[in-house]
């Protein structure tokens, strides 16, 4: 398995020693969103209760400290490192609306392939796992 | 139930790449108190810096005249109808294309019953003279791969021969389920309940 060096994963410069690891998972999940997002046939992702939760604290925390917060709406990762043989392992869900012009089926093979190349290509790491999970199909009317 | 997968959620906690979870180092943080482990451990103190911020954060936040969001309410009700949709869901096989299963499976893949449902409705409000009234749609246990649609319509008189209007209903439903969500018709069971008169001109 590929064990690449998380202090290179990510990171606002200035930030202390350690937190590009602590960052981790919001960078790919910045990734893995913008992945999704730019997929043909999403019409856009949809958070959670949890996400939403998370996206209000995080435009508060926009709004005091004035440090942005990407955009990782509807999109869950976990990032885990083996203690022992530092291997990393990434899983992403997302959760999402399809335009309904191409079969969600279809488009939702797309998303875990666009995913896995998007996260692999920043970091390295290729996901194991990606779950996509639709929520609506838009229909006219 | 989206209360519950929230509450199971919050009680699995968020490991740090250590193990240790970031709500002990925040209770560590709150009670003053730090043991050996997260002395020496770089994933604590980074995650104590973060709290500490976040702490700071939330002290500003209290004094914050900031009215809530226009669309608060629409995204908390979003966020779920969608937590909702997420616990009814029907698997769904990736595919490419061609209508090829994708390899290598990279993950699950499930689609909302309730969003099912509406590509069905959809479908059967487009034939003249139909409504779509109740819809249920589950996995077709006699044919892998497919789903079973159970609806009932009502027909508006002189709209054309039941039998005619009912055979247009269930090949457009085929056709939007596997134009529009990427997999095949099993039975599709239809039963006429009710005819509405036509209106006059």
């Amino acid at each position: 398995m590929t064990t690449p060096d998380l202090d290179h994963i990510g990171g606002h410069p200035g930030d202390g020693p350690g937190d590009d690891r602590l960052v981790t998972q919001i960078r790919v999940a910045e990734v893995a969103a913008a992945a999704a997002r730019s997929t043909p046939g999403v019409a856009h992702l949809q958070q959670g209760l949890w996400g939403l939760v998370q996206q209000l604290g995080a435009e508060a925390w926009t709004r005091v400290t004035g440090r942005p917060r990407p955009d990782t709406a509807g999109t869950e990762v976990a990032v885990r490192v083996d203690p022992v043989t530092g291997a990393v392992t990434v899983t992403v869900d997302v959760m999402l609306v399809v335009d309904g012009r191409r079969p969600a089926a279809v488009v939702a093979g797309d998303v875990q392939r666009r995913i896995g190349g998007a996260v692999y290509a920043a970091f390295g790491v290729a996901p194991g796992r990606v779950s996509v999970h639709i929520t609506d199909v838009a229909v006219p009317g | 139930m989206a209360v519950n997968e929230l509450g199971d959620h919050l009680r699995q906690g968020h490991p740090l790449p250590c193990g240790r979870l970031v709500e002990d180092v925040f209770d560590d943080l709150d009670r003053g108190r730090i043991d050996d482990h997260g002395r020496t451990c770089v994933h604590c103190a980074t995650a104590r810096r973060s709290l500490t911020t976040l702490m700071e954060a939330t002290r500003a936040l209290v004094d914050d005249p900031a009215e809530p969001p226009p669309n608060l309410l629409d995204r908390i009700m979003q966020a779920v109808r969608a937590e909702g949709r997420r616990g009814e869901a029907l698997p769904l096989v990736p595919i490419d294309d061609t209508g090829a299963a994708v390899v290598p499976d990279l993950g699950p893949v499930d689609i909302s019953r309730q969003a099912v449902a509406a590509v069905v409705r959809y479908a059967a409000d487009t034939v003249d003279g139909v409504r779509a009234r109740s819809c249920r749609v589950t996995v077709d246990d006699a044919d892998v791969g497919a789903l079973r649609i159970e609806m009932t319509l009502s027909l508006r008189y002189g709209a054309g021969p039941a039998n005619e209007l009912v055979e247009t209903v269930r090949a457009r439903i085929g056709s939007a389920l596997h134009g529009q969500v990427g997999v095949r018709a099993g039975a599709v069971d239809l039963e006429i309940v009710d005819v509405w008169p036509e209106e006059g001109p």
